[in-house]
């Protein structure tokens, strides 16, 4: 299987911590964390990610902005889009750019979405 | 009553028969004189005719007698005088037939020897005639005598010849001379005589009796060349004729009664005029007939328009037959039936019209509780019924003639409806008025207008609109809608207020339903966040660090959600209206200080600087604290961390002003009123969670309890300040 690189961005340090320790339960599973959407994509020209996961509501570039960067320079790996509200302009955003939408009040299917999605990937 | 016409026709025949009549009478007069004339004419003629045969005649006969006498003059006997020559004398009587007497004289006179025919002649007794011879010549000479009527020849005689020695006398009576002259035609008739040269009838053989008593009138009848006249006789009028005798002096005159002369042409002639007439009349009695009969369907025709003028019904001229005439009279009678007909339908329409207009009349006077009014064209009033006067409270005789708006006067005049009724041809209003006694009525008024489509029409008052007629009048019905129209306002009132609260539940409801969607919501990601860290808690293989961290998050994640708990109680609690508040007094510095440190977890790294005076303030404790907590809670997660939070507090003119302001991003104004209601955010903070949709909304519900206010400042980029003014002192809390 291999090293897992999971890019995750989110404004709260308290959620980042969370899902620090969540997404790096898993066996090889590192997580590389951003403070808000342009270190993201910093982080992400420098590593080479296989999944991220994104707060919609961050500085400096939303969680749905740092996703089409991420797929206009040709990452196709997916992403989850991780927001306390769904507003339906964000479900079209996720639906042209492939998002896959976790609530945070279900944030403990996070970690069984981003397994499926890997493995259905791999 | 007019007579009947007079008979144009009638008199129109008549006239032409009596013209005819008189002009066939005339003609037949004109004809007749002309005829008589003629005939007369011709029977003078014939009378001359006759006259100069006769007068030939008896010129012969004179001219025998005088060849006679002369011859006898040259007898010897008579030649030498002697008395022997009497003896001559007979004989020559006797040969003669027309010599009476004969009488021979000498030259002295004496008479020598004479013989008559009848009697015997002494000479002795005879008349000398001396001086005789030398009045002789040597033609013989002829005298008519008197007594008796005789015609005397006077014979000279002559020794040797040329040279007279004696006369001899001759006497033949008249009656021998005329003797068998014929001269009575059969058919003709008539009489001759001989008269004298002064007209002394000498002999007539009947005609005397037939002339003039006084005789024949020479110069009359011989007056001109034709010898003829016609002269009045004894018996009629008489033709004469005559021709002068040569023999003698004297005429032979034909005598003939016109009567004899002229009657029977007469009568010829009055034949054929009398057939003539026979036919005149038989043409005009024909044409009298025809004219009659084709005329016949006149009179009844005249008589029947003249009943029909004066009104008799029904008329008819009831005439048969043919021709123009008739066909004429039948036009009449069709005319004359559809004329009853047409009659009597209008008789019949206006019985209707009477029966309906009296049911109206009583519909309208038995009306009343609805005005109807009948305007005239001027917009003055002509009748007012009881309905009139029991809605609007004037009698009938102070309401006519007055226009309608003036009695009773609108609250809120409309343009005159009489006008739009003119133009349009009906109109409605409603308002408002007052009645004669001063009460207020609402009234519906409907008026229209009566149209004569015979009017003139008014000029169209605008191009492509049809012209309209002039409206002969208007009609308008009062309705008295006061009751109607305040229980409708007052339904329609209700209606709205039931709307509104209809509304206001659907808004409560549906606030009820988006606060328990974001309550729900609000409180779910915390919660989720608890039962991820809890759950992660759970895993075996956590190291210290983390789970250190995690146990870390677990306890804010427990307050938060206690804390959006909290809020959201407190604001059922508001909203329920369950919150008592009870002024306290207390010192404002150190209460927004005690506030400041009770936000402490949301804050981060803020420099927080309080200016307010150490004042003396008194308003409900626990309000103040919300307020003032949440809104330095608010300045807090909305600027970024180490920014600085300025509290300041005053109090000015009885209210207590506290301000908060931040260095966050700042709203936007367009959402200046958005923030303080539930759950809403600007969109342009871009912290994700925790539980300021709520903060802000119970701000203002408690600054509304006590009575104050709360006003945001702000712009994008440009921080934020929140002011709020509560009043200082008991007053607090007036406000629900």
């Amino acid at each position: 299987m291999g090293d897992v690189h999971i890019l995750v961005a989110d404004d709260q340090p308290e959620l980042r911590r969370l899902l620090r320790i969540m997404l790096s339960q898993p066996e090889g599973w590192e997580v590389i964390a951003a403070e808000d959407g342009a270190e993201a994509v910093a982080l992400f020209q420098q590593h080479d990610i296989d999944l991220a996961v994104l707060d919609q509501r961050m500085p400096n570039l939303t969680g749905t902005g740092v996703a089409k960067v991420l797929r206009d320079a040709g990452f196709d790996g997916p992403i989850v889009l991780f927001s306390a509200y769904l507003e339906e302009d964000l479900e079209a955003d996720a639906h042209d750019l492939g998002l896959l939408c976790v609530p945070k009040g279900e944030i403990r299917q996070l970690l069984d979405v981003a397994a499926s999605a890997l493995s259905s990937r791999s | 009553m007019k007579d009947r016409p007079p008979s144009i026709f009638r008199r129109l025949a008549a006239a032409i028969v009596l013209a005819g009549l008189i002009a066939g009478l005339i003609g037949v007069l004109v004809f007749q004189a002309g005829e008589r004339r003629e005939l007369r004419a011709t029977a003078a003629e014939a009378n001359r005719a006759a006259a100069v045969r006769a007068a030939a005649v008896i010129d012969g006969r004179i001219d025998a007698l005088s060849a006679q006498l002369r011859l006898l003059a040259t007898d010897a006997a008579i030649v030498e005088l002697r008395p022997e020559a009497r003896s001559e004398l007979e004989i020559a009587l006797r040969v003669s037939g027309s010599l009476d007497r004969l009488t021979l004289i000498d030259a002295s006179g004496t008479p020598v020897a004479a013989a008559a025919s009848s009697e015997l002649v002494d000479v002795d007794e005879l008349d000398h005639r001396p001086g005789l011879l030398r009045e002789m010549e040597q033609t013989p000479r002829f005298e008519f005598g008197t007594e008796p009527l005789m015609l005397d020849l006077t014979v000279r005689v002559d020794d040797p010849p040329g040279t007279p020695v004696g006369v001899l006398l001759g006497r033949t009576p008249l009656e021998l001379l005329v003797q068998d002259v014929v001269v009575e035609d059969p058919i003709f008739g008539g009489n001759v005589l001989i008269a004298s040269e002064d007209g002394t009838i000498l002999v007539d053989r009947a005609a005397r009796q037939m002339l003039p008593t006084d005789g024949l009138p020479v110069d009359e009848v011989f007056a001109d060349d034709r010898r003829t006249a016609i002269i009045d006789g004894a018996d009629g009028s008489i033709i004469v004729a005559g021709s002068r005798l040569q023999g003698a002096p004297g005429w032979v005159v034909v005598v003939r009664s016109e009567r004899d002369a002229v009657g029977p042409a007469q009568r010829a002639a009055g034949g054929t005029t009398a057939v003539f007439l026979i036919v005149i009349l038989a043409i005009l009695a024909a044409v009298l007939a025809v004219a009659q009969r084709v005329l016949r369907p006149l009179r009844p025709l005249a008589d029947a328009v003249t009943a029909l003028e004066r009104g008799e019904r029904p008329v008819r001229a009831n005439v048969g037959g043919h021709g123009e005439l008739a066909v004429l009279a039948d036009s009449f009678d069709r005319m004359a039936a559809t004329l009853d007909a047409r009659q009597e339908e209008l008789r019949v329409a206006e019985g209707v019209a009477r029966r309906s207009e009296a049911r109206l009349r009583l519909l309208v006077e038995g009306i009343d509780d609805y005005g109807i009014v009948l305007i005239d064209q001027d917009g003055a009033i002509l009748t007012w019924n009881n309905g009139a006067r029991n809605v609007i409270g004037y009698e009938p005789h102070e309401a006519t003639r007055r226009r309608l708006q003036d009695l009773f006067d609108a609250d809120d005049p409309p343009a005159d409806p009489i006008v739009d009724a003119a133009v349009t041809g009906r109109a409605e209003v409603e308002g408002w008025c007052r009645r004669a006694d001063g009460t207020r009525f609402y009234a519906r008024i409907v008026i229209a207008s009566l149209a004569d489509t015979r009017a003139p029409h008014r000029e169209a008052s605008t191009e492509g609109s049809e012209s309209a007629p002039i409206p002969a009048g208007y009609a308008a019905i009062i309705h008295d809608l006061t009751e109607t129209h305040v229980a409708q306002e007052a339904t329609e009132r209700a209606l709205a207020r039931e709307q509104e609260a209809a509304a206001e539940l659907r808004r409560a409801n549906q606030l009820k339903d988006e606060f328990l969607a974001a309550a729900a919501h609000e409180i779910r990601t915390p919660l989720s966040l608890i039962l991820g860290t809890s759950s992660m808690l759970s895993q075996d293989d956590l190291s210290e660090t983390d789970r250190a961290e995690l146990q870390t998050m677990l306890d804010v994640q427990a307050n938060d959600l206690s804390d959006v708990v909290e809020r959201l109680l407190d604001l059922t609690r508001l909203q329920a209206g369950r919150t008592q508040l009870s002024p306290e007094s207390f010192a404002l510095r150190a209460e927004l200080q005690r506030n400041i440190e009770l936000a402490v977890q949301q804050l981060n790294e803020h420099q927080v600087t309080l200016e307010a005076p150490a004042t003396e303030v008194r308003t409900d404790r626990n309000a103040f604290r919300h307020v003032v907590g949440n809104l330095v809670s608010n300045a807090a997660k909305f600027s970024p961390p180490g920014s600085s939070i300025t509290v300041r507090g005053e109090v000015e003119e009885e209210m207590v002003i506290v301000s908060v302001t931040d260095e966050g991003e700042g709203i936007d104004p367009a959402d200046h009123e958005r923030i303080f209601e539930l759950f809403q955010r600007s969109r342009f903070r871009s912290s994700s969670t925790d539980g300021t949709g709520v903060g802000l909304a119970i701000v203002k519900r408690y600054v509304e309890l006590l009575g104050g206010d709360v006003a945001v400042e702000s712009e994008r980029g440009a921080g934020t300040t929140f002011t709020v003014r509560l009043p200082d002192g008991d007053g607090a809390g007036s406000a629900t």
